[in-house]
């Protein structure tokens, strides 16, 4: 299993943390979770930066922030 | 010089001289505000509106703050705030670059934003409202677009980036590294911050050129007071210290959870 950790306003309507089947990349599960690669800013694997398709192996922990630009 | 100095002197109360009578002595010397400042920062007294600072800003870190250069770049949310703060700790040139005139939507958030200014350039008026609070600060108010290349910043040792979107934020970064300059990266959107010092905007900002999520989230006005904290807090400590407070990480805050992460870059 790989454990995906949710920040900011994509936790809303979702989750803080959850389990997902090993095997998958981040863009699968933004997919599946309604979020689009544009409204990524960091994606950290085992508090590294990562691509979003980068494949998740198991035991992984993979964290997206939100891409944050105003001022 | 030496008159003015015993004035000076005379005037002060335990090390600080305050407001009417520096006001009075610019009269009789025929000095500048800005020109009185210095003497009396260089002599070790040091204006009553800066005593509240106490320690955290020492006597001789005063005065380097008022030697010293930074550039504000885009002066809406972030910037109009960080142009307040360094104004009134005394920073002695502020460079603030805004092609942008104040609309209805920015009164949300957006300091020196209100009835009288709206339809007018954010960087004139910044200076105007600058210059009341404290005239020993130099402001160099750019009524233009930030461009790779911008020759506005040439003397700025420091560039702050206030700007409103991930492009020319990045395009700031890389003009600061092409120019030896140092960068204090702030970026909001909804409740949201990040932060970040000289290196890393590649790490928040990916490969993607798009906007960021603010365009759905909007800025509401605390979260861009608590960036422009943020940043300004960084930038004097890098300014007076030499030293990143982020440790070459950087800070990502959310308001809304109260959460605030340190990513490696």
């Amino acid at each position: 299993m790989v454990l995906v950790k949710l920040f900011a306003q994509f936790r809303k309507e979702r989750f803080k943390t959850k389990e997902f089947a090993a095997g998958v990349t981040a863009l699968q599960i933004l997919d599946e979770l309604g979020i689009t690669a544009e409204e990524i800013g960091s994606c950290m694997i085992n508090s590294r930066h990562a691509e979003l398709d980068t494949v998740l192996n198991d035991g992984d922990t993979c964290s997206l922030f939100p891409k944050v630009g105003g001022g | 010089m030496n008159d003015v100095l015993a004035s000076l002197k005379e005037k002060s109360e335990q090390g600080y001289i305050p407001l009417a009578p520096f006001l009075d002595l610019m009269k009789t010397y025929d000095l500048s505000y800005k020109a009185l400042e210095r003497i009396a920062l260089e002599n070790d007294i040091i204006p009553r509106r800066y005593q509240r600072n106490f320690s955290t800003i020492s006597r001789e870190n005063q005065l380097k703050l008022f030697n010293s250069h930074i550039a504000i770049i885009g002066c809406g949310g972030l910037g109009g705030n960080i142009s307040e703060y360094l104004t009134r700790l005394g920073v002695g040139t502020l460079t603030i670059m805004d092609f942008d005139h104040f609309e209805d939507h920015n009164l949300n958030r957006q300091n020196f934003s209100n009835m009288d200014s709206v339809g007018r350039n954010k960087a004139e008026v910044l200076k105007e409202g600058l210059a009341l609070i404290n005239p020993a600060v130099t402001i160099n108010a750019c009524n233009e677009e930030f461009t790779k290349n911008c020759k506005s910043l040439d003397d700025a040792t420091m560039v702050i980036d206030a700007l409103d979107n991930p492009c020319v934020k990045r395009e700031l970064y890389h003009f600061c590294k092409d120019n030896n300059k140092q960068f204090v990266h702030g970026a909001i959107a909804g409740f949201n911050g990040q932060f970040l010092i000289n290196d890393g905007l590649d790490r928040v900002y990916r490969d993607t050129i798009g906007k960021g999520t603010e365009t759905s989230l909007g800025n509401p006005s605390f979260s861009a007071s608590f960036a422009a904290s943020v940043q300004s807090s960084l930038a004097i400590k890098l300014l007076l210290e030499g030293e990143d407070a982020l440790e070459d990480n950087i800070l990502i805050t959310d308001l809304y959870n109260m959460e605030f992460n340190i990513l490696p870059k």
